[in-house]
């Protein structure tokens, strides 16, 4: 017979210091110690006034010797039993469900990454003493025991309460980065990012260093902003509530048995806690689009686990066992940029612990992602290729209105008329952060999207009194002009400085009554307003307006095109007449003069007038969002355009894809199918593209012309492009319709595929080319 | 400085409003280059800006926003001076600093509160004892405002570093002040204060920041 014996498996004290080697960063293990005090805040719901954790870390000027790192609440505090528990690794009060301290080992992994030494101060409010207990984890080490001297101070105050935890004794090289500026810095912005949630929801106040960790906040779409596809309208903001049935969560192993379990139906021991479960929170779209900067925050009690994660926007097959296929963002060119983003509280989802993940492979993850995104590829046609239901989750959803990205109202997308404004957007979404005043709520974007649709151009020529070339609305008597010419609220002087008409005298009408009768006839032309500022003539903030039907005079009544006004430093405002002959008839760029103007402004302003004022206008120019004339973005605008084409020649080509397929040349072909196996991800076979017209999308663009020169009647008439065709009956003319649409095509695609020298001639040609076939593209929502 | 002759009505709306806001962004934990932005928001806030650049111009406007409501801030929220009722929370007052100061037994003595540094008399019996406090970072105004007391008076003078939630000093910085303090013959003590509802507010407090009245002086 043997008789049972036993092995001593104690870990050696050592092992406290050990657990410093693991890998944490610096922001990590301030949030181990954030997560032990927001714990208690939240536990404590609400009986602590103002819950407040200041941090401070040793200044630049400090010494080693001396420096420390200090994280200190006002909670509730802990008794002798509670802050035993605390600091013992491997133990923790919360279990592993509840909260966010895990595994107690986060306090104890933190601050021996950190220093060598740790000391606790805590106290309730009644208590008569401070506790204060010194873990030295040399002395621990070489003792061979685990023993942590304590003391008792009495308190002056016995309404004292709080916990401080001090590390000291840092390690040389978390003391030499934790005492940079740039460094408190950058972990300031990332505890702002963590805790957003908290700060901002819940007004947790947390310092570091006596400065605010100011909370990040999403900057996103409101939720009443809606766009429309195949008639349903979809909000740019979706809520997700979804309360899950109540389990036994296992505070040993934390897995979840049913409600009913009376032991843990993974380990079998009986710590079981009865827990609602919940997943919530919100998705929606960010008001700018950027290549890293978007993604969904899971946050489990309140803190982000995974921060701008894009795992829901990939598609994985359940059952197969091909790598996951990315769904979003696949529309936007080369460079791909995206603009979902989201918070999902998942509380009852286990996290690493490292808490920068969540264990992916249990059955309560996949239900949060199911929850979010569904089980459905998220594009339509490939779902319905697979045999799949239609995916109609909210992330699907948000696809739906979303995934483009083409200047306007139609996708939320703000623009000038001929291109999206992407680098302003992200600018604007910089001062909502810092708190700008007007870039809180979405209008600025909002503005900007609409004008895109309604772009700032010169007035056209009157239409109606357009008998005869070159006699146009000037042949008009000059007598009816004052009923349907001159223009609303235009009392007082004309632009000629006519007499206002006879009978009664209209009050002079002062310069802030005229410059409002200006911008309420005015739209801003969103991509010159802004602040610029230059080294030597100081700053503006720009708003410019585009003027209509309002003849403009300067201060001194001289009637100009363009004029600057300063009503309050440093605002300025410059006005546009958009009907101004300089612009109508003489072809100038309304936007180049109204820079000149505040060039000019600029220079007399700083008394400098030596400054050449080309030289001006050309720096005032690199600060505005408008596009650039180059050959990259004419070409990304191209190759965009062309995009659009031929995504709107899909429905069209699949009524008889074999007519046009035939049209092919062999190398086409091979060109086609080669950008097939590179862009459309393998999904379905080639064959299938073949058959269902969707080929046309991987055509070159010197083949979509010809199939449209083949087949006008196909394409034209609002189908693809708005050009009526099919109502004229002479050849002739209705071969000049094809050819002003086939001129402008053959520049696009020549850049597409190509990527010629230009000049600047040139590529102003491409641009125009690019507005034209954007103009004549029917609806393509 | 200009911009005095604010009615008073629109001036006691725009302290309100001013209190307010810098209560809720927490402006004492706030860094310089985000006050400096604070004052250019404050221009362009309608309820603020939009109401006082019809009494003056923008700069003028800034100046006293800095110079008036601003400055007076941190003593409001002391409950001293004469804008403690625009303050929405603010510290018990100096009661609170003579216990911590000199325990038990001691009391204010009547209008002997004073600022620069912010100071008081305490009396117990035939004894008066000066304490001044303020915050670690004014710790030299405090030590020679307690030098100079303690060469005119008999009694050791006090001073008392305060902090409050969000604020932490650190040990070596405790250590020195502790030993300057003594070198210096005065007391030092540590209290960290709870900010509490302001008693003398003036402003509405339900909560509700669009309902916010202005509230008339008598």
């Amino acid at each position: 017979m043997t008789a049972s014996q036993y092995i001593n498996v104690t870990p050696h004290p050592r092992i406290l210091g050990v657990l410093g080697d693991i890998e944490f960063s610096h922001w990590q293990c301030l949030a181990e110690l954030i997560d032990n005090s927001f714990d208690e805040f939240q536990a404590a719901a609400g009986t602590v006034d103002r819950p407040s954790v200041a941090i401070s870390l040793p200044p630049a000027n400090s010494q080693r010797a001396t420096a420390e790192i200090k994280v200190q609440d006002n909670g509730r505090g802990m008794s002798l039993e509670a802050v035993t528990n605390a600091i013992s690794a491997g133990w923790t009060s919360n279990g592993r469900h509840g909260s966010l301290g895990l595994f107690g080992m986060g306090f104890n992994i933190s601050t021996a990454r950190l220093g060598r030494r740790t000391t606790v101060r805590t106290s309730r409010a009644g208590d008569p003493d401070w506790i204060e207990v010194t873990l030295d984890l040399a002395r621990i080490a070489n003792s061979s025991e685990y023993q942590a001297p304590y003391r008792l101070t009495p308190k002056a105050n016995r309404d004292e309460h709080g916990t401080t935890v001090t590390i000291s004794e840092l390690k040389q090289e978390q003391y030499a980065t934790l005492c940079r500026p740039q460094t408190q810095t950058v972990i300031r912005e990332k505890l702002g990012d963590v805790y957003s949630y908290l700060l901002a929801e819940k007004g947790f106040l947390l310092t570091l260093n006596g400065k605010k960790v100011r909370p990040r906040l999403p900057c996103v779409w409101d939720e009443k902003r809606t766009v429309t596809r195949q008639g349903v309208e979809i909000h740019a903001v979706q809520r997700i509530d979804r309360v899950l049935s109540t389990k036994n969560a296992c505070m040993a192993c934390g897995y979840w048995s049913t409600a009913d379990a009376e032991h843990c139906e993974e380990c079998g021991q009986d710590r079981l806690e009865l827990r609602e479960r919940r997943i919530w929170g919100w998705i929606g779209i960010q008001r700018y689009l950027h290549r890293t900067d978007y993604g969904l925050d899971f946050l489990r009690n309140g803190r982000k686990i995974m921060l701008k994660d894009k795992r829901a926007f990939h598609w994985e097959d359940e059952d197969g066992i091909a790598e996951p296929e990315l769904e979003y963002p696949i529309d936007s060119g080369a460079v791909q940029m995206g603009r979902i983003v989201g918070e999902i509280h998942c509380d009852h989802v286990t996290p690493n612990y490292q808490k920068t993940a969540f264990e992916f492979d249990t059955a309560e993850w996949r239900q949060v992602l199911r929850e979010v995104r569904g089980t459905s590829p998220l594009r339509p046609k490939i779902a319905k290729n697979l045999g799949l239901p239609e995916n109609r989750s909210p992330l699907a959803l948000l696809y739906a209105g979303f995934r483009r990205q083409d200047p306007g109202l139609n996708y939320l997308i703000p623009g000038d008329g001929r291109n999206a404004l992407h680098e302003t957007a992200v600018k604007w979404a910089g001062l909502m952060r810092k708190g700008g005043y007007e870039y809180q709520t979405d209008e600025v974007w909002y503005r900007a999207a609409h004008q895109h649709d309604n772009p700032i151009a010169v007035d056209p020529q009157p239409e109606n009194d357009d008998i005869l070339p070159g006699f146009g609305a000037g042949l008009l008597d000059l007598d009816d002009e004052p009923e349907d010419g001159a223009a609303p609220g235009a009392t007082g002087m004309t632009a000629g400085g006519q007499e206002p008409p006879e009978g009664e005298v209209a009050p002079a009408e002062t310069l802030d009554q005229r410059l409002q009768r200006y911008r309420d006839n005015a739209d801003p032309i969103v991509d010159l307003t802004g602040p610029y500022y230059l080294e030597e003539l100081g700053r503006v903030d720009l708003t410019a307006w585009a003027v209509r039907g309002q003849n403009l005079v300067t201060k001194d009544e001289r009637p100009a095109p363009a004029i600057v006004s300063m009503v309050r430093a440093p605002h300025l405002d410059v006005f546009v007449d958009t009907g101004h002959p300089l612009f109508r008839e003489h072809g100038a760029d309304l936007r180049d003069l109204a820079l000149v103007e505040v060039a000019e402004f600029m220079r007399v302003r700083a008394n400098i007038v030596s400054m050449p004022l080309s030289e001006i206008v050309a720096q005032l120019k690199s600060h505005t969002s408008s596009p650039r004339l180059t050959p990259a973005a004419t070409a990304e605008e191209s190759e965009r355009l062309l995009e659009q084409v031929r995504m709107a020649m899909v429905a069209p080509v699949s009524a008889n894809p074999a007519v046009h397929w035939l049209l092919l040349t062999k190398d086409e072909r091979a060109d086609a199918e080669r950008r097939f196996a590179v862009e459309a991800g393998g999904t379905s076979p080639w064959n299938d593209a073949i058959s269902s017209g969707e080929f046309i999308r991987y055509v070159p663009a010197s083949a979509v012309i010809r199939i449209i020169q083949d087949s006008p009647e196909t394409f034209l008439d609002g189908c693809v492009f708005k050009r009526g065709y099919i109502a004229l009956s002479d050849p002739g003319a209705r071969a000049l319709v094809v050819e002003r649409l086939i001129n402008p095509l053959g520049d696009l695609a020549l850049l597409e595929q190509h990527r010629p020298r230009l000049d600047v001639e040139e590529l102003s040609r491409i641009r125009i080319s690019c507005r034209l076939i954007a103009r004549d593209l029917a609806d393509n929502t | 400085m200009a911009l005095q002759h604010l009615p008073a009505p629109i001036r006691e709306r725009l302290l309100i409003e001013i209190y307010q806001q810098a209560n809720d962004m927490d402006w004492e934990f706030l860094s310089n280059a985000e006050k400096t932005n604070q004052y250019r928001r404050w221009i362009e806030d309608p309820k603020v800006g939009g109401v006082l650049l019809a009494y003056g111009p923008e700069k003028d406007a800034r100046v006293w926003i800095k110079d008036v409501p601003m400055k007076e801030y941190a003593r409001a929220q002391e409950g001293i001076g004469s804008y403690v009722r625009y303050a929405v929370n603010r510290f018990q007052g100096p009661e609170e600093i003579v216990r911590a100061a000199c325990g038990s037994g001691w009391v204010i003595k009547p209008d002997s509160v004073g600022e620069k540094p912010n100071h008081c008399y305490a009396v117990a019996g035939e004894a008066t004892r000066y304490i001044c406090w303020g915050r670690a970072a004014n710790f030299r105004d405090l030590i020679w405002a307690a030098l100079n007391e303690a060469i005119d008076s008999t009694e050791r003078p006090a001073i008392v570093i305060t902090t409050r939630n969000g604020e932490t000093v650190s040990t070596a910085e405790r250590t020195r002040q502790d030993r300057l303090a003594l070198r210096c013959g005065a007391d030092l003590r540590y209290l960290h204060r709870e900010i509490v509802p302001n008693p003398d507010y003036l402003g509405v407090t339900d909560g509700s920041r669009s309902q916010l009245q202005p509230t008339l002086l008598d």
